[in-house]
């Protein structure tokens, strides 16, 4: 009898094993960060050496769990990725990670524009998920909608961070605003 | 038979709070990938898993819980072999021709966190037999019993995890709160009389119940194995036990449709004989049988079975419904192997609520 019941768990294994897979929606952002990098050009003196990793900083409660564990240590571009996490975003300086993203959970640290000064012209690619993350100064806001992600994307923003993004991003992306709030 | 499906109330309300837990666990995530492999294009257009739903089964807190269990027993079985009423009745004065075993469980549970959680069950049982006897007076005659059942506490520890399976460990012990002294109007002596174990609505002793469950999602699939025991701790104060016992159940939910998942379970299980004796449930001395019935016999317990079981759940994951799901499930053996004559299930019927606050 037992047996029958291990046949029938290994029918049960076999008949899922074959069903479609979802994402996630943070290994599905994680899949995005990861493209984000294949499609940004950073300038030269955002790197200290012509081997220094590309950076991906996760700001505030990191919600990816091991999503990140198949990109960490990927080559893009001829350099290493590296993820580094940062509690809050005192503890971040500015210019350290090459992609910022920036956890919903994290509100309090976005909650005012000077979060976003600080890293203005900080060869940073921020990477948001908040509401209107783009409209405030982020360069791509990573949204959700009828289970799928949507990007908008702040070209204004991109532009004073020093940052190029490839036009095989910019067109999957709606774009929210030609201007950077921040320009004075 | 009482020890069985008796046993199995409390199996069965325990098992009801695991699964929920670890199904609820393991629903809504995801099978990992090579996430460099996937383009743009091919991200922004797949069905995504949202992390609400994720965060759902990981909140923590209190969850309480209903579940309606009702099990039938007719047909008389000794191993394999149908045996009728009236071949039972040459050698027992009284039979138990149809029993109707119901309990209302309801249980309240906490999560401490992840992975660690614990479960109260509180039973209401209700037992009605109805007997055809060769006893000049009582050609057929009915009787009930019904109050408090063994109250169980487990706590429930997840060990392992990835994102798509859980592997869960639980442990629990059911306290004697239930009646083994229940009476009820015999044609055994006048007046009224100790009943079978069938009858009585607990089983006098601390029980050990130890658990292992495994469970997964992939795609609209949900599967899952479940492993539990029941060991008697001891004699109770009318020098027995009830019977050991072992139960593995698997199941099959499909997930794809949002008011309904269907479900698809086998639930096998083995138990042994009563140990130890009621006395007062033997004939006189001198009395032309020993046992006046099948069921008073602790030898006439224990055996095998199999049965499958067809249902589905409702989850609510909107509106002020939300977190609350309603679960139905019938089922029926489809192998019985007991030591007998002894009365075989004929059908159940399971309905339960439950409600993540």
């Amino acid at each position: 009898m037992a047996l029958a019941f291990l046949l029938f768990t290994l029918v049960s294994s076999s008949l899922v094993s074959g069903q479609a897979d979802k994402l996630s929606e943070y290994q599905a952002k994680a899949a995005l960060i990861y493209n984000f990098c294949k499609f940004t050009t950073w300038p030269s003196q955002a790197f200290e050496e012509k081997s220094s990793p590309l950076v991906i900083g996760i700001l505030g409660k990191d919600p990816f769990k091991k999503a990140f564990d198949s990109i960490d240590g990927k080559m893009v571009g001829g350099r290493r990725l590296e993820i580094k996490r940062y509690k809050k975003l005192t503890d971040y300086r500015a210019g350290e990670s090459h992609v910022l993203f920036c956890s919903s959970k994290d509100k309090e640290s976005f909650k005012n524009d000077a979060a976003f000064l600080r890293l203005g012209q900080s060869n940073t690619l921020t990477v948001g998920e908040l509401a209107g993350f783009a409209e405030a100064g982020g360069v791509i806001e990573i949204g959700f909608k009828s289970e799928r992600l949507k990007l908008r994307i702040n070209p204004a923003a991109a532009k004073r961070a020093n940052v190029h993004l490839s036009m095989n991003l910019m067109k999957l992306a709606e774009i929210v605003s030609a201007e950077d709030p921040f320009e004075m | 038979m009482k020890t069985h499906t008796k046993t199995k109330f409390h199996i069965l309300g325990f098992a009801v709070c695991c699964l929920s837990l670890v199904t609820a666990r393991v629903q809504g995530q995801t099978t990992p990938v090579d996430l460099t492999e996937l383009g743009l294009e091919e991200i922004l257009t797949m069905s995504i898993v949202p992390q609400s739903a994720l965060i759902e089964s990981e909140r923590h807190g209190f969850r309480l819980g209903y579940q309606y269990v009702r099990v039938n027993f007719e047909q008389y079985l000794s191993g394999r072999d149908k045996v009728s009423r009236q071949q039972v009745l040459a050698n027992f004065p009284v039979v138990p021709a149809d029993i109707t075993q119901q309990a209302h469980i309801v249980t309240v549970g906490y999560e401490f966190n992840d992975r660690f959680s614990v479960n109260l069950n509180l039973p209401q049982v209700h037992q009605s037999t109805y007997h055809i006897s060769r006893v000049p007076g009582y050609g057929e005659f009915t009787i009930d019993s019904s109050g408090l059942g063994d109250i169980s506490l487990s706590a429930a520890y997840i060990a392992w995890r990835d994102d798509t399976r859980i592997l869960a460990v639980d442990g629990g012990f059911s306290l004697p709160t239930g009646s083994i002294d229940e009476l009820g109007n015999t044609p055994r002596t006048p007046g009224l009389d100790q009943l079978p174990y069938t009858m009585q609505l607990g089983s006098g002793t601390v029980d050990f119940q130890p658990g292992v469950t495994f469970a997964g999602a992939a795609g609209n699939i949900e599967y899952g194995a479940r492993l539990q025991g029941t060991v008697r701790m001891g004699r109770n104060d009318r020098d027995y036990s009830l019977s050991h016992r072992a139960v593995l159940k698997s199941w099959v939910t499909y997930t794809g449709w949002k008011y309904f998942h269907p479900s698809f379970k086998v639930s096998g299980q083995v138990w042994d004989r009563i140990h130890g004796q009621d006395s007062e449930l033997l004939l006189p001395p001198g009395a032309p049988v020993t046992f006046p019935a099948p069921v008073t016999n602790p030898r006439l317990f224990g055996g095998e079975k199999i049965a499958l079981m067809i249902g589905g759940r409702i989850p609510f994951s909107e509106g002020y419904l939300k977190g609350q799901s309603i679960e139905v499930e019938a089922g029926l053996p489809v192998y019985q192997r007991l030591n007998g004559p002894q009365p075989g299930e004929t059908w159940r019927l399971a309905v339960s609520w439950n409600w993540s606050i």
